[in-house]
């Protein structure tokens, strides 16, 4: 099955922008069908993908075409976008850039925003040097089929020491008709001592099955700073792969804010990689999954050099029939030493159907290192239930107000208060109750 | 705590105590593993047609089965044909009635171990059945044991004489098939131990079984079975020390404990076997499938373990908690020092409600060791109320060490409560100059450091175990720091 659906989708490599005329892409697009061949797409036999059955998205036969009819952008798009935040704004549709809909207006010296189809055509030596440099189409199926077929998405470069405070919003929605595929690359190369922020934003139509594969390449120079948020809220039938690349050089920080709503099937993997002394990393991420959501975080944070410092916060919601996976990883290479990593994943399972599988991972192979882990599955408090019971408050009420609690950890370190506003309202709605919870928020 | 410093160097280059080999004739099968082999071992022990089909079962099941690959370990692969399956002290013929009909050869082997079987086991109230090799050649406090109706003997005189407890149990918590190493021993195991504490009855002394591989080239297969009836309490002991060699020893023990109703179980084994030289050469690898199952309601399995010695340890003591309220417990510390690899941890299963668990594992890297903790706590739809805790953390030495921590947790009932804590760090430096201020050597500071560190398991081991645990950490980690 996993030979038919790797020729299904390599059958649609045709016509990729700079095909057979950039030769570095070709040569990255064949190492990557060559690595897709040879591996195939992800077995629950794989430990990595124990948990997750990819099945249904090889089953599907998507289609990378675009479909004809997408008339219901709009509507999609207008409640995909953050209101009210002065943003930078680029509009994929189905995987293609859409420039009727995309702003990128007044640009300041040093910044430059562009779709990869664009950049790709201009063919610059930049793009050459950082897309794909470390080939990530090794790490699997997905990330392979993604590079051998780039074709679209979003590039971000900022220069040496422009300290671009704009946030720029990427929107990829998918719509249109069923089986319709998206496969989405973006690289966002930050200059020594450069600072921007980026917010990925994925919506789609409900009751529509369809397919996002993205990949997002980050770049981090010298003391370069990184905020980087992904708000996914797929639609209820959509089929989320999302792979996230990070390398960070010397004294850069880098922030990552997940966020996980929509889908059916979600899988979402980030490799961090503190490859320069004095580089660090924070993460945070909420996953929140209803009836037969199914959605899966692998993080892996890479210690290569000393002095590096990750902190990880992941916090889960499960409820109905859902089932919800974590694996955090912290590998601390050798020499790493002056090495400081945590991290803490905590659940909480609302409905005696929901299941939750996590496992947090050490993998030290330094000495002089401070490392910790912490994981919890658990329900709510008896306790501070009963705290809120003997203030009158409703049965439902009270564990709604204490689960969206939980989860407002998270959300609460965003930097945006228009994002914060946001997802608070989505964690709400998710919840019973949500009228009466919203006037206690409040 | 000791005081007196001691030479670092001299201390390192020391040698492994226990290495040497005791000139005793054995009855040894050639190397090699086939149906005959099989059949061979089954007559020598002169078993019943039952045992030995069940014994091909498991053969013909592990030729069907591939060699795990999966734990964090590298080695050499083990050529199964080129070990011996079988082999006996001969002196065994007549059978010893007392101590001093005991080859005295072998006395002297325990002695050199420091396991006098003679005084020692009085005073400290120990019944011991040493097994020598494969097979067991003193039992000793049998008639105390015997008027509590505690059975505590060999396996293969548990065939013979209890043939019915052994069909009913033997294989029901750890299946023939169950994994590679485990179809392997319970294909060819030769002996090992059975105890049957019958309804009721606390066990009136510590149970204990002190385990040596000698012969050269053979394979330790051992197999032990515990089943505490309703209400009774057992607490069983568990001790290794091997000779020295150069060629790499396989030892694939099976334990399986059975607890029925309000009956519990507490096993603590202290493993030292030889772990190979300073460069990685030699040492034992320490396959062991070892499985607890809580049956009954509010049955309690506890497992300890310390674990110094053995080239490679692959090991995970899991408890299997179907009773409801029945409670299941890990508590480990596992050394890894020179080219040691450690690959241990527990599985929890929470099957029945109100099930609790905990594990602390305590693992110690030093030199080029490897260790890893590998545990899974998976609570069931059924289990509610179900309650884990987890606490797993690692000490490393020297920059050329490492440790993992790969925690399984699935949970499927919104009822239960799993906690899982892990951390990693060396010793500090500021605890170290600390001590060193107080006018402590830094050696002793390191011991004292490793002692608090390891306290909360060592003082779950009974306590004669508690003080050798003690020392022969102190041992294993000489040098390893400063």
């Amino acid at each position: 099955m996993s030979n038919e659906a790797v020729e299904h989708f390599l059958s649609q490599a045709t016509d990729l922008p700079g095909m057979n005329d950039v030769a570095w892409l070709d040569e990255h697009r064949k190492a990557a069908t060559h690595s897709l061949s040879t591996m195939g797409f992800p077995t629950r036999r794989v430990e990595e993908w124990k948990y997750t059955d990819v099945s249904a998205i090889l089953n599907k036969k998507f289609s990378l075409s675009i479909p004809e009819q997408q008339e219901d952008v709009e509507t999609i798009l207008s409640s995909a976008k953050i209101s009210d935040l002065d943003c930078h704004q680029l509009v994929f549709v189905n995987g293609h850039f859409s420039e009727t809909h995309s702003c990128t207006d007044e640009l300041p010296d040093g910044v430059n925003i562009v779709n990869l189809k664009e950049a790709i055509s201009k063919s610059d030596n930049d793009l050459e040097e950082y897309l794909n440099k470390h080939h990530h189409h090794e790490k699997n199926g997905f990330v392979a089929l993604n590079t051998s077929l780039i074709a679209d998405g979003a590039v971000i470069w900022i220069d040496k020491n422009v300290e671009f405070t704009k946030p720029v919003n990427l929107i990829f929605v998918s719509t249109g008709s069923n089986n319709t595929a998206s496969n989405i690359r973006n690289l966002i190369v930050a200059g020594i001592n450069s600072r921007v922020d980026v917010i990925e934003t994925y919506a789609g139509v409900d009751n529509l099955d369809y397919f996002t594969n993205t990949v997002t390449e980050i770049h981090l120079e010298d003391g370069a700073k990184v905020n980087h948020y992904k708000i996914q809220e797929e639609g209820d039938s959509g089929y989320h792969v999302g792979n996230l690349f990070v390398s960070q050089q010397k004294n850069s920080s880098f922030n990552s804010y997940q966020v996980s709503i929509g889908g059916k099937l979600v899988r979402c993997d980030l490799d961090i990689n503190l490859s320069g002394t004095n580089a660090e990393s924070t993460l945070y991420g909420l996953y929140m999954a209803q009836d037969t959501q199914h959605v899966d975080f692998h993080t892996t944070v890479n210690h290569i050099s000393p002095n590096t410092r990750s902190n990880e916060t992941y916090r889960g919601v499960l409820g109905d029939k859902s089932r919800g996976v974590f694996n955090g990883k912290i590998v601390v290479h050798k020499d790493a030493q002056k090495t400081e990593a945590h991290l803490s994943n905590a659940n909480l399972l609302l409905s005696s159907n929901a299941e939750v599988d996590t496992k947090p991972e050490l993998e030290i192979y330094a000495d002089d290192v401070k490392c910790s882990h912490g994981a919890t599955i658990g329900r709510l408090d008896d306790n501070m239930l009963f705290y809120l019971r003997t203030r009158a408050i409703e049965k439902d009420v009270a564990r709604s107000l204490l689960t969206f609690a939980f989860a407002e950890d998270v959300i609460e370190k965003i930097n945006y208060p228009q994002i914060c506003k946001r997802l608070q309202k989505k964690v709400m709605g998710k919840l019973p109750d949500s009228n009466v919870i919203e006037d206690f928020v409040q | 705590m000791s005081t007196q410093s001691k030479d670092v160097e001299n201390l390192v280059g020391q040698e492994y105590k226990h290495g040497f080999v005791t000139d005793i004739d054995t009855d040894t099968v050639p190397p090699g593993l086939n149906e005959d082999v099989i059949r061979l071992i089954s007559k020598k022990k002169e078993e019943p047609e039952w045992l030995l089909e069940w014994r091909l079962k498991a053969y013909r099941h592990w030729l069907k089965m591939e060699e795990p690959e999966w734990a964090h370990v590298n080695y050499e692969p083990i050529d199964f044909q080129a070990i011996s399956y079988y082999s006996a002290p001969k002196s065994k013929d007549h059978g010893p009635k007392s101590l001093d009909e005991v080859d005295p050869k072998l006395i002297e082997t325990y002695e050199k171990l420091g396991i006098p079987l003679h005084e020692q086991k009085m005073l400290a109230g120990v019944a011991v059945d040493a097994v020598f090799d494969s097979v067991s050649v003193a039992t000793t406090f049998k008639k105390k044991l015997y008027e509590a109706g505690v059975i505590f003997c060999s396996f293969s005189e548990a065939v013979r004489d209890h043939p019915e407890l052994i069909k009913q149990y033997l294989g029901s918590v750890v299946p023939a098939a169950d994994n590679y190493y485990a179809a392997l021993n319970s294909a060819v195991f030769t002996d090992g131990s059975f105890c049957y504490i019958p309804k009721g009855t606390r066990c009136p002394m510590e149970l204990s079984t002190y385990f040596r591989i000698n012969a050269a080239n053979t394979g330790q297969f051992e197999r032990t079975l515990i089943v505490a009836d309703e209400g009774s309490h057992v607490s069983y002991l568990e001790g290794c020390t091997a000779p020295m060699r150069d060629e790499n020893q396989l030892h694939a023990a099976v334990v399986e404990l059975v607890a029925l109703d309000d009956a519990s179980i507490k096993y603590s084994t202290v493993q030292n076997w030889y772990p190979g030289d300073e460069n990685g050469v030699g040492g034992i690898y320490n396959f062991v499938t070892k499985r607890g199952d809580c049956r009954g309601v509010n049955s309690k399995i506890s497992w300890t373990q310390v674990e110094t010695g053995s080239a490679i340890t692959w090991k995970y003591p899991s408890c299997l908690l179907k009773g409801d309220n029945s409670v299941g417990e890990f508590y480990s510390v596992a050394v890894a020092n020179n080219y040691q690899q450690a690959d241990t941890g527990t599985k929890m299963i929470h099957i029945g409600k109100n099930t609790r668990s905990t594990i602390i594992s305590k693992g110690i890297s030093a030199g080029h060791g490897s260790n890893s903790y590998r545990g899974l706590v998976r609570i069931g739809k059924s289990a509610d109320n179900a309650r884990n805790y987890t606490q797993c953390d690692s000490l490393l030495m020297g920059d050329k060490c490492a440790a993992h921590t790969f925690p399984y947790m699935e949970s499927r009932n919104t009822t239960a409560v799993i906690e899982h804590e892990a951390t990693t760090s060396k010793i500090s430096d500021d605890q170290l100059f600390y001590c060193q201020q107080r006018g402590i050597s830094e050696e002793d500071a390191v011991n004292m450091i490793v002692n608090g560190f390891c306290k909360q398991v060592f003082k779950e081991l009974p306590m004669e175990f508690a003080v050798e645990a003690q020392k022969l950490m102190n041992i294993t980690l000489e040098g390893a720091v400063g």
